[in-house]
């Protein structure tokens, strides 16, 4: 500890050039630090009624703090909030649980939760069933829609992905072609167009008279995108496998669906852990583009607040908080990534 | 059946259930659009777009045609990509090297800038920079002056349009040719001398930027130089780059070189540490080590990631839609499609850019990976 | 076979005077000093973890002593960038591992130093790469790639690249332990011609049989010290201390 802490000030003053730069981000810090502190701590205010209730030398949280619900729940009724937190509570509570399970049962666990969370979503947030109303999705927002889209995309994008991976990776040359250009196509556009496709485009292709939901088409469309960036990622868990186990599991007379269900596909899983962490948090992130085609995700939420008439002007204090939001969940996640990461390696 | 039998009856049947898929949403989506009073097919595109856009390149106005409108849009949303990965290559290399910074202040502010970023949103990014600039801009009426050369507010930055008479168009593309020859030949000299060459891209800009505007300057170049001015509610003249241009250029930038800068941490460290010390045993200085034996080998690493992250910026460029920056996205996905309803051959013909786009990017990167393989063999 | 310079008044060539070294809490060096005059052979031996790399890394300021001072030709080596590109323009390393470059083929490699370093015009450079590279008996290789060669060829490479640098000293760090038996061989008659030729030397190396046939001293170190300095004669056969004869007991 004392080392790490002499070689820390020792770099402070190793080099001229170390000096200047040392003394550049002392003056850096001189001339920022006390500006952001009594703007956001000491001048803030955390209390108040309205907008009139702030003062402008310093961040009104109490607009974050008095908006903070609409922000997690939307426009969802107030009075059924208590089933959003059900249909989150149910699945995590499941996975949670997994903690105290061995090691054989927790990845078990952990893929029923997933598979869960969809069908508690259907069931305590749509409703329609044991009494409770319907509550239409263009009703969901904030940042329970946020983790709605980003959730249910990845864990169908999972299985999509698999069948494309080894779709590319076919001996069959019409599997293979398919897969590929299905991949590559959907990699090289834009996720704004694929929203477009599924607000604009959809209702051309389905016969008259069929209405699928706005949001469960938003989610379908990012499940089959996200497939094919999931399918790149299980090719490359595919590919990390040691081709003896490929040989390995020929040899003891596995047919392909018997092998990969059972020896190559969990192998490969494994590798690409990390990266799949990596790519929900890409989508966590580009969930935001919901806006554009009107769905109320937490961005969103956050600025039609701003343009709330009982808190207007405070649009830097909204932009703060959604994205320290986003930081906490990419940064959290991004650091167990990470862990999974040299976890594996020291293997 | 044995396993060919097997492949060919799969197969097969992937073929017919695509083709009926095909069919089926053929059929359904004529049938959707004769019950809605639309044609279908590329017409459209001769017809008049009526509508203004807010930036252009090109020349353009409301009397033209959808297609142009098009190209508007292919050309805004280069424009903005290549300025974009302009500045994130820039960041990304400045912050990669201080990511490893002996001084822990530069690192650690490096690697905060890196992971603010890299965690928050692009779109929360681009619209907090758009909102900054609208904000804490000056109003039109109060245009900040740029030293007697142009205006900044809100509406954006002014600066002087310089229209070359053709002989100094002449005379600048003179410039730039003899530039050309001679760093090519200094380049060639030294890679005698050296056995490395130069930047020579960097340095025929540099040279010939530096030496068209000392020309325009003295006046050597005939040109016509509109300069901005200001009126009471505007400003006209000049050249104007809006504030949407601004925003989605400085939230692209700082978002990917972000990445760039993992990038070339990633790059640097991959480096084996025996190979600085060997390059500094020899006398070679920091620098000299740093430039002729880190880097060519680092660049290898960094690049093929690199690359892709130019095909992202091109794609995350369309995000300038949110902020109504008249890119692709926005002006022909967006105003034409609602003006005209052909979704289908709109998305496609946008979807078709970006595929050509990310093609292209690939062919790049692998001739770039065929080189890197046989010159190490 | 090296440019001889005009005889000094000091024929010490290189010093060091008291060195220690720490890496965070392990005392690495202790309090070691040692000299190597000019056209001396010296070699240093020792169980792993001993100190010796770290000893002649630190003559080269690859690692910067804490306390202790390397004197070369009679000047203080400072850590600045102008000391170092003195010094080490003058004394070149060798590597355990090579460190060839691998993006540069192996008359680059070789070239690299004498013109960025030297200033030396490119065409005079390649013709004393090819010299030198003729003295290790690779030259025939010389546009090939360095992942191309076998190690025991790289290591010939690696010696060249040092001395197309003329180097009044050459360091060598365990050269032979990364090599299969047979190319240990290869490696060791190119240090002993070298040695012949009246190159100053110091090299860590378990090579018994290379330190007896050239080197003028054997220096024996442990636990960052060093325990016992003698000529290899006596030091073979009759070791002063007990550590050293046990470590021989398991070496020879």
């Amino acid at each position: 500890m004392n080392g790490k802490f002499m070689s820390f000030i020792r770099g402070l003053y190793a080099s001229p050039f170390s000096i200047a730069m040392t003394l550049f981000w002392a003056y850096l810090a001189f001339l920022t630090i006390p500006t952001v502190v009594n703007w956001a701590v000491i001048n803030a205010v955390f209390v108040a009624e309205d907008g009139d209730g702030c003062s402008r030398s310093g961040a009104c949280w109490a607009f974050i703090i008095a908006r903070f619900d609409d922000f997690v729940f939307g426009r969802y009724p107030e009075a059924e909030r208590w089933r959003i937190i059900v249909a989150f509570g149910l699945p995590l509570i499941l996975a949670l649980s997994s903690l105290i399970m061995s090691q054989k049962q927790r990845g078990k666990i952990l893929f029923g939760s997933i598979l869960l969370f969809p069908i508690s979503v259907l069931l305590f947030m749509y409703g329609g069933v044991l009494g409770m109303e319907v509550v239409e999705t263009r009703l969901w927002g904030g940042f329970a829609l946020t983790l709605v889209i980003a959730i249910s995309s990845i864990a169908s994008a999972l299985p999509i992905g698999i069948l494309l991976a080894l779709g590319r990776r076919s001996h069959m040359p019409v599997i293979a072609l398919v897969s590929t250009t299905f991949i590559e196509v959907a990699r090289s556009v834009p996720m704004i167009t694929v929203l477009f496709v599924a607000s604009i485009m959809f209702p051309f292709f389905v016969p008259e008279g069929v209405e699928v939901d706005k949001l469960l088409r938003t989610i379908i469309a990012v499940s089959l995108f996200a497939g094919a960036y999931m399918a790149e990622v299980i090719r490359g868990g595919l590919q990390a496998v040691d081709t003896g186990q490929y040989e390995a599991s020929a040899a003891m007379g596995h047919g392909y669906w018997q092998s990969m269900r059972f020896i190559i596909l969990p192998q490969a899983l494994r590798i690409s852990i990390p990266a799949i962490v990596n790519l929900f948090i890409g989508f966590f992130k580009d969930t935001t583009l919901v806006l554009v085609i009107g769905l109320f995700d937490l961005l969103n939420m956050v600025l039609s607040a701003t343009s709330d008439p009982k808190w207007l002007g405070f649009e830097v204090e909204g932009y703060v908080f959604a994205a320290a939001v986003y930081f906490i969940f990419c940064f959290g996640m991004g650091h167990y990534s990470r862990h999974l990461e040299a976890k594996q390696k020291q293997r | 059946m044995n396993r060919q039998q097997i492949s060919i009856v799969v197969q097969i049947s992937t073929i017919v259930g695509l083709c009926l898929f095909a069919w089926f949403l053929i059929v359904t989506t004529k049938a959707n659009l004769a019950a809605a009073g639309m044609s279908s097919g590329l017409g459209f595109l001769d017809e008049k777009a009526g509508f203004d856009v807010a930036f252009s390149l090109i020349e353009y106005s409301g009397d033209n045609t959808y297609w142009r409108v098009f190209l508007v849009g292919i050309t805004n949303t280069l424009l903005a990509s290549v300025i974009a990965i302009v500045g994130c290559t820039v960041i990304g290399f400045l912050v990669g090297i201080a990511l490893l910074s002996r001084n822990p202040l530069t690192a650690g502010v490096a690697r905060v800038y890196v992971e603010t970023f890299r965690n928050v949103p692009l779109l929360l990014n681009i619209l907090f920079w758009y909102f900054v600039i609208l904000n804490l801009f000056p109003r039109v009426a109060d245009s900040f002056d740029l030293f007697g050369i142009g205006f900044l507010n809100q509406r954006g930055l002014y600066l002087p349009l310089i229209e070359a008479t053709p002989l100094g168009r002449l005379i600048m593309l003179a410039v730039v040719v003899v530039t050309s020859i001679g760093v090519f030949n200094y380049s060639k000299r030294q890679t005698e001398v050296t056995g490395f060459g130069i930047f020579r891209t960097g340095w025929i800009a540099l040279i010939s930027c530096t030496v068209i505007a000392l020309l325009l300057w003295i006046g050597v170049i005939g040109a016509e130089v509109e300069m901005p001015a200001k009126s009471r509610f505007n400003i006209t003249g000049g050249i104007s780059i809006i504030p949407e241009l601004v925003a989605l250029i400085v939230g692209l930038s700082i978002y990917h070189g972000a990445f760039v800068a993992e990038y070339v941490r990633g790059g640097l460290l991959s480096v084996a540490k025996g190979q600085s010390e060997a390059a500094l045993s020899t006398g070679l200085t920091d620098w000299q080590s740093m430039r002729l034996v880190i880097l060519p080998q680092a660049m290898r690493v960094i690049i093929p990631p690199y690359i892709s992250n130019n095909l992202n910026v091109v794609k995350n460029s369309s995000l300038g839609a949110a902020i109504a920056f008249p890119e692709l996205v926005n002006i022909f996905a967006g105003t034409s499609l609602n003006q005209t309803g052909r979704a289908i051959e709109i998305v496609l013909m946008v979807m078709a850019f970006y595929f050509t786009i990310s093609m292209l990017i690939s062919l790049v990167l692998n001739i770039y990976n065929k080189k890197v393989q046989f010159n190490e063999r | 076979m090296q440019s001889q310079e005009a005889p000094k008044t000091n024929d010490i060539l290189l010093e060091a005077r008291n060195l220690n070294k720490f890496y965070g809490t392990f005392h690495a060096l202790k309090d070691v000093s040692m000299e190597l005059k000019k056209g001396d052979i010296k070699v240093i031996c020792g169980p792993s973890g001993s100190g010796k790399s770290t000893l002649i890394r630190c003559m080269n300021f690859l690692e910067i002593p804490e306390q202790g001072d390397v004197i070369f030709k009679g000047q203080k080596v400072e850590d600045s960038t102008k000391s170092l590109r003195a010094l080490r323009s003058q004394m070149c390393m060798v590597f355990q591992s090579f460190n060839l470059y691998p993006h540069l083929t192996i008359l680059e490699n070789c070239t690299l130093a004498p013109i960025w370093v030297n200033k030396t015009p490119r065409k005079e450079a390649e013709e004393q790469a090819m010299h030198h590279l003729e003295r290790v008996k690779i030259a025939n290789q010389a546009s090939k790639y360095p992942n191309q060669l076998s190690g025991g060829q790289q290591q010939r490479v690696a010696i060249a690249r040092g001395l197309t640098m003329n180097p009044e000293v050459i360091l060598f760090d365990e050269p032979t332990s990364a090599l299969d038996p047979e190319m240990i061989k290869e490696v060791l008659d190119v240090m002993i011609s070298l040695g012949n030729s009246g190159q100053s030397m110091v090299c860590v190396t378990h090579e018994m049989g290379f330190a007896r046939e050239v080197a003028d001293s054997v220096t024996f170190m442990a636990e960052g010290q060093i325990i016992e300095t003698g000529n290899p004669d006596e030091f073979f056969t009759n070791p002063q201390t007990d550590r050293a004869k046990d470590f021989l007991s398991h070496v020879l």
